[in-house]
């Protein structure tokens, strides 16, 4: 009996940390890359990063806001966002933000 | 030359106006073992470099259970001569909970990054603070360092060529 509502629990939990992409859902597997915003700034040569980590869907810790990763790299004008986002059977994922600018 | 290191999601290439940017996402290097250490948790550093100006710059985060605001560093192998000493720019400190995280920057020459990378042992990082006179150490296993400056080494070989490339 323990042993099925584990596995219930179990079943019930997973997908509960996948994320939306532009391609679609990932259930069992996702790593993909997107591009988020773009501005009218020049291209920059610096680049910062912030991420958020989701486990189970239960527990969510983390910055990533675009402040984070232009703090990060003390960018002051952005000139355009990426984000990276990757998750395995529902269980653990993560949210990066990659900020380009000057 | 390094073969056979996966790079996936260890640096990211973008073209940039003036050539190509590569930027290395955060690593970790660990508090060296120290009673009396101030700090924390492990030194998190990512580099960015423009192929076309030579120069790398070194971005860190140190997080310290007191307000400690590092102006320099030394990265030396085997506690001999230093292979880069640099003041540091500091980007901002700030708290989290009962920890104090500064954030600051450097520079280097290209070569100066191939020569860290070559080292044979784990170099040790040695930031210091003139105004508290306090100094925090950070140093990777070995076996670490195998792994890790095998992957910069492959980037590097990965720069020179395209950079080559580019010079035709």
């Amino acid at each position: 009996m323990k042993l099925f509502f584990a596995s219930v629990a179990t079943i019930a939990m997973t997908s509960c940390a996948t994320m939306s992409t532009p391609a679609g859902f990932g259930s069992i597997y996702a790593d993909i890359k997107t591009g988020e915003h773009v501005t009218s700034n020049d291209c920059g040569t610096k680049v910062g990063t912030a991420s958020a980590t989701n486990i189970l869907g239960l527990v969510l810790l983390g910055d990533a806001s675009i402040n984070a990763a232009a703090k990060s790299a003390g960018i002051k004008k952005i000139s355009h966002v990426d984000s990276e986002k990757k998750s395995i059977l529902g269980i653990f994922a993560t949210y990066k933000v990659i900020v380009y600018g000057e | 030359m390094a073969v056979g290191q996966e790079l996936g999601g260890f640096y990211k290439q973008s073209i940039h106006p003036e050539g190509l940017l590569y930027f290395i996402f955060p690593q970790q290097i660990p508090v060296s073992k120290n009673r009396k250490s101030i700090g924390k948790k492990a030194l998190l550093y990512d580099y960015t470099y423009l192929d076309s100006r030579d120069s790398v710059t070194l971005l860190m985060t140190t997080n310290t259970t007191e307000p400690f605001i590092p102006d320099s560093l030394i990265i030396s192998e085997n506690s001999k001569n230093p292979i880069i000493k640099r003041n540091l720019t500091i980007l901002y400190v700030e708290t989290k909970g009962k920890h104090w995280i500064a954030r600051t920057k450097t520079k280097m020459a290209f070569e100066e990054w191939i020569n860290l990378y070559s080292c044979k042992t784990s170099p040790q990082y040695t930031f210091t603070s003139k105004e508290k006179a306090l100094s925090l150490t950070y140093s990777n296993n070995e076996r670490n360092w195998k792994k890790v400056s095998r992957k910069f080494q492959k980037i590097q070989e990965l720069i020179k060529i395209n950079r080559i490339r580019k010079n035709e």
